[in-house]
């Protein structure tokens, strides 16, 4: 997928919402989750090839692969909650987004736990 | 009448299968729904003109439904493949 496409979709897409916004808000709130997921959608390959290419470096480089894990965990939260966040501020919904972020930083927390241990316990070992 | 609706729903899953979940970007579905859209738009006009106002509300309704399982099956498939690239 080259720029070129993305953008065209993109501009497909914002004068479909364009025309439907003022006939039917609530079809043109799906319309627009539509497109959001479309375009992640056809991100996610390169994406992945990003992934690939840290975990690799990470291999090489000796960090402890269930470190690396949690913070891929943490990266697709990160990219979830946001989605949601979006689609729900688009809707209007500002209250419902800024929960849906709340959560996610919860989340992201919870999973930062084992790193914030790991940290812990090699500054306690260093002063020891 | 009856044999058309039903030709046409079996038209829809054989639709839905030719559209590969590859990873080109197509527009189908954002033309999908801009349409089904219009339509509705129109039909919602056409019956309240007639003056059945809850069968147009319903018409509405139903659309909206019928957009939002398209819709539930692209933000599957999205949160399928995220799930597979970030190993959650």
């Amino acid at each position: 997928m080259s720029v070129l496409a993305l953008v065209a979709f993109a501009l497909v897409a914002v004068v479909c919402l364009v025309v439907l916004r003022p006939l039917r808000p609530e079809l043109a709130v799906l319309l627009s989750v539509a497109a959001a997921a479309l375009i992640f959608l056809a991100l996610l390959p390169r994406i992945a090839q990003v992934v690939s290419l840290v975990t690799d470096l990470a291999a090489r480089g000796g960090v402890e692969p269930a470190y690396l894990a949690a913070v891929l965990r943490i990266i697709g939260v990160a990219y979830v909650a946001e989605f949601g966040a979006q689609v729900a501020r688009d809707a209007g919904e500002g209250a419902i987004a800024a929960k849906v972020e709340l959560g996610g930083k919860v989340l992201i927390l919870l999973l930062a736990v084992p790193i914030l241990l790991g940290i812990l316990s090699l500054v306690t070992k260093l002063l020891g | 009448m009856r044999r058309g609706a039903r030709r046409g729903r079996r038209e829809g899953p054989a639709r839905r299968r030719a559209r590969a979940p590859g990873e080109a970007l197509n527009a189908d579905v954002i033309w999908q729904i801009a349409g089904l859209g219009i339509l509705i738009v129109v039909v919602h006009s056409v019956i309240k003109t007639a003056g059945r106002d809850e069968l147009a509300w319903m018409v509405t309704v139903a659309g909206v439904v019928v957009v939002l399982f398209r819709v539930i099956g692209v933000v599957n498939q999205l949160f399928q493949a995220v799930r597979s690239v970030f190993q959650m």
